[in-house]
């Protein structure tokens, strides 16, 4: 019997090249990664630049800072568009039943696996190689030892490989995309600390002294150290990093197998009941069961689809958009009442804070329910059942988009929670030496506080009544002319984090002296406000906090900004609901006949990207 | 762009319930549909027959107003569908090839949702939906999870559904597809019985001796082009399909093979381990007659089996497998 020789060929690896060559999107993500990253290197370099003078000289010297901050960048990089691009290594596989016919080749488990987290560090690697412009430039300044190159191109090697193994692990397990996804950043933010804690504590060791692992936390937040000393310390960090990933990879291939099968559950259904028994148990031991709302199911109205999103979805139903509020508005309550009695720069600040953290978390919820409107409907296939019926497609898109006015409504409580107390932690928190009764005078001052101060208030009250809406019909357009819920949701997420929230990370830490400097210039600033939602935000925040805008020049910006956005936001509704029929890929209604080109899945050919 | 027309959407009674003339769909570069003319008397049972990606679904779609970029004139109930969509789709029950499901519903809101979708008033959909289990035999499982239902049930309420608004024409896109036998005769004796109601209905199916029990015209659809259609009887007659009779002989031998070969209408004799295989141009002579010629040879006839008409004869003649 003549032996078979293993032959290197890498099959899975050159399938995944050549889909991903093939596919748009991948030039798409790459161009904004390098927009992104040019972007961001360029106003860094350019800080650099100008702090060191106007002396050539001076500017000698400065590369290793540039190399630095470019390493830095494409950390973050990695953290935040590696994950995205490796969840769905196994996953895409599962969802296309395509996994098992793997697994009965002669490929092993592990190969699988391997070849599959190659085929997602190949295009990683691809934007790491984006930076060596900025890094050749950095290290024509001078400042750049040899062994701090090696040490930054080893280390940002070792985080992708650390990421990628991370999510292709997550993707093994999990049966969705969408749940890997959730899986990958959740997992990796949990275990991050411990990455920060384990690097650094190694590393302090490696240099003989004690260690107190809080305070490493708290003075260096990433897990990778560029030396100047010595080889060794690198060995350290592939061990930090290199051992979790090989773990995680161990770890794949036992879930690859074990999981190939596994059947897809609805997580956020799966999370609300879990939920449930909790707040019943709740519930029992409070009250002794007491039940003030009960679930009393009718049968649908003349608007069924808006039945079906408020009394069938679950986020669309009284009892859980009740747990939402509750589970979003009591710590929120409790971290603001607790900073009520701190100074006026710290409440201020945690009140801002927790700003940014319920918007980032309102906009998340609210476009996962929009994109899911007619994304899920098609996923299920019943849309066609709906679209072949007498209701029209208008009336279809209003009553989908019920169930999110319903959630849009929930999230603006805590959002006017933290609107009321910094008007009021604002004023100086009057009513709170009132004892007992500050239980009636505090809301009383909140609520006078906020009219002495309307030009903030209006300002904040304005950016809920119309971003909400806003981000709901840009997250209900995308749904509909993609063809899956994932994808809706990621390009959302994606076009919104761009657009309203990278502002807002670049601002992180000199936001004042940013909206000082921006205030000096109006028509600037009204520029800046047209440009991204979350800059009006900025200036009301900080302007009205540190008295850096009139009250009336505030009032113009605000003026324009939520006129602009406001037409925004009415101008798409109109225009999906006029076009109704076209973005649903239906006949439109009682019109003189128009062609245009469909998919062979009733999707309309502009839709498909 | 299809032809102009001027009239109003009122179905009217006297018209073919579907009409379509010259139908075109292009799908981009492909020509999904090319050509297509089709007329459905009231009360007739049309069968859709083709091989996958012949462009049946794609005209049932058309009929159910979910595609835009067609040519040719498409009515139903003489209403233009693409001038009137929102009154074509009064007037019809569409039934994908898919089971949409509603995880969240149960049987009866499934049924009052799309009754309400249809406009139904609100004091009849009670009635309507009990009607309606009660003819799909669905009453005992109203309040059962629709996701929880087998293939065969879940096949049932789709019929169920199309009913509700009681249309007149039935568009239903593979009924029987991936059902267990039991199920696909339930489905066929619920056809049987909707035919009997004087529904219009345009089927779609694989399986091709169903249609032939079920339709009184087939439509035969290989890349997007109409080969054949007609009765059953009318296609085997343009194919000139050969009867095949399986007989049994005492005493045959090669003399008597020969015997055979010479009776007027038969084109060829195979002789088989058990049994002779005679082809016979029914045309020319009856089943009957072959019988009475056998007889008047002096055979004794140990077994005489004409072989049922096939469909899936004709479908292999009529198409080559391609694809648009």
């Amino acid at each position: 019997m003549s032996r078979r020789w293993p032959q290197l060929g890498l099959p899975l690896l050159t399938k995944e090249l050549i889909e991903q060559s093939a596919r748009r999107r991948t030039y798409f993500v790459r161009l904004l990664y390098a927009s992104l990253l040019f972007l961001l290197a360029y106003w860094q370099f350019s800080a650099i630049l100008t702090s060191s003078g106007s002396n050539n000289l001076a500017m000698l010297g400065t590369g290793a800072d540039m190399f630095n901050r470019v390493v830095e960048l494409q950390f973050l990089g990695i953290l935040l568009f590696l994950p995205a691009l490796a969840c769905g290594a196994i996953t895409s596989e599962k969802e296309r039943n395509s996994l098992t016919m793997l697994l009965v080749t002669r490929l092993g488990p592990f190969t699988i696996l391997l070849e599959k987290l190659l085929g997602r560090l190949v295009p990683m690697f691809s934007f790491l190689l984006l930076s060596l412009p900025l890094l050749a430039f950095a290290y024509s300044l001078g400042g750049v030892s040899t062994l701090e190159l090696v040490s930054g191109i080893v280390m940002l090697v070792l985080v992708c490989i650390h990421v990628a193994a991370l999510a292709v692990m997550c993707s093994s397990w999990c049966s969705s995309t969408a749940s890997a996804f959730v899986g990958t950043y959740t997992l990796g933010l949990l275990s991050y600390p411990f990455l920060v804690i384990g690097a650094h504590a190694l590393l302090d060791r490696f240099s003989g002294g004690g260690i107190n692992p809080a305070l490493t936390f708290a003075n260096t937040t990433t897990p990778i150290q560029l030396t100047t000393e010595s080889p060794a310390r690198i060995w350290i960090q592939v061990v930090v990093l290199g051992l979790p990933a090989v773990v995680y990879m161990g770890l794949g291939r036992v879930f690859l197998v074990s999981r190939a099968q596994v059947v897809r559950q609805n997580l956020v259904l799966r999370f609300f009941r879990q939920l449930d028994h909790f707040f019943f148990w709740l519930n029992d031991l409070t009250t002794g069961g007491v039940i003030l709302i009960r679930d009393d199911v009718q049968l649908p109205d003349d608007s069924p689809i808006t039945w079906r999103e408020t009394q069938k979805k679950t986020l669309g139903t009284t009892r859980y958009l009740v747990r939402v509020l509750v589970s979003i508005e009591t710590p929120l309550f409790l971290v603001l009442a607790i900073v009520a009695g701190m100074a006026f720069q710290t409440r201020l600040g945690v009140a801002a804070e927790a700003l940014y953290i319920v918007w980032a978390l309102a906009v998340l919820l609210v476009t996962v329910h929009a994109t899911s409107l007619v994304s899920s409907e098609r996923s299920h296939q019943t849309l066609d059942l709906l679209l072949a019926s007498s209701m029209s497609s208008r009336e279809i898109i209003q009553q989908k988009h019920q169930g999110v006015r319903r959630l849009m409504f929930v999230l603006a409580v805590p959002l006017l929670t933290i609107f009321l107390f910094e008007s009021w932690f604002a004023m100086g928190t009057p009513g709170l030496e009132d004892g007992l009764l500050a239980v009636i005078t505090v809301p009383v001052a909140a609520l006078r506080s906020a009219i002495q101060q309307y030009d903030y208030f209006l300002c904040a009250v304005l950016s809920v009544v119309i971003y909400l809406p806003l981000c709901s019909w840009i997250a209900l357009w995308i749904g509909i002319k993609s063809k899956s819920q994932v994808r809706a949701m990621l390009l959302t997420l994606l076009l919104l984090f761009g657009w309203a929230f990278l502002p807002a990370l670049i601002a992180i830490g000199q936001t004042e002296q940013m909206v000082v400097q921006l205030l000096r210039y109006p028509p600037l600033t009204v520029f800046a406000c047209l440009c991204s939602p979350s800059v009006i935000v900025l200036i009301n925040e900080n302007a009205a906090a540190a008295n850096l805008a009139e009250t009336s020049q505030l009032m113009w910006y605000t003026g324009v900004n939520f006129t602009a956005y406001g037409l925004a936001w009415w101008g798409l509704r109109q225009w999906c609901l006029a076009r109704a029929d076209r973005l649903l890929g239906r006949l439109a209604a009682d019109t003189h006949h128009e062609s245009h080109p469909v998919t062979s899945a009733g999707l309309p050919l502009e839709n498909v990207s | 762009m299809p032809d102009p027309d001027p009239e109003e959407p009122a179905p009217t009674k006297t018209a073919p319930v579907v009409s379509i003339e010259n139908l075109h769909v292009h799908y981009g570069p492909v020509h999904a549909v090319q050509g297509i003319s089709i007329e459905i008397p009231r009360g007739e049972v049309y069968g859709f027959i083709g091989p996958n990606g012949a462009g049946k679904s794609t005209t049932i779609k058309v009929l159910a107003t979910l595609i835009g970029n067609f040519t040719g004139t498409v009515q139903v109930n003489g209403v233009n569908v693409a001038r009137h969509p929102q009154a074509v789709r009064e007037q019809i029950g569409y039934m994908p090839d898919f089971f949409g499901v509603y995880e969240d519903l149960n049987v009866r809101e499934y049924l009052h949702f799309f009754a309400a979708a249809y406009r139904i008033a609100r004091k009849q959909r009670k009635t309507v939906v009990d009607d309606v289990l009660e003819l799909t035999d669905l009453t005992h499982k109203i309040g059962d999870q629709v996701d929880a239902l087998s293939r065969g049930m879940k096949q049932r309420l789709a019929l169920a559904r199309v009913l509700l608004h009681d249309p007149d024409l039935l568009l239903l896109d593979e009924p029987a597809s991936g059902l267990d036998p039991r199920a696909r005769i339930e489905v066929r004796e619920l056809l049987k019985a909707l035919t009997e109601m004087g529904k219009t209905i345009l089927i779609s199916s694989h399986i091709l001796h169903e249609l032939a029990h079920l339709c009184t015209r087939i439509g035969i659809i290989e890349t997007g082009e109409m080969v054949a259609q007609g009765s059953l009887e009318e296609i085997y007659h343009q194919l000139r399909l050969m009867r095949v009779v399986h007989v049994q002989l005492i005493g045959a031998d090669e003399t008597v093979i020969e015997q055979i070969r010479g009776i007027e209408g038969v084109s060829n004799v195979e002789a088989q381990v058990d049994r002779i295989a005679i082809q016979l141009r029914e045309d020319e002579k009856a089943v009957e007659d072959l019988h009475q010629a056998l007889v008047g040879l002096g055979l004794r006839i140990h077994m005489f089996q004409p072989e049922a008409m096939d469909m899936e004869t004709a479908f292999m003649k009529l198409t080559e497998g391609r694809t648009a």
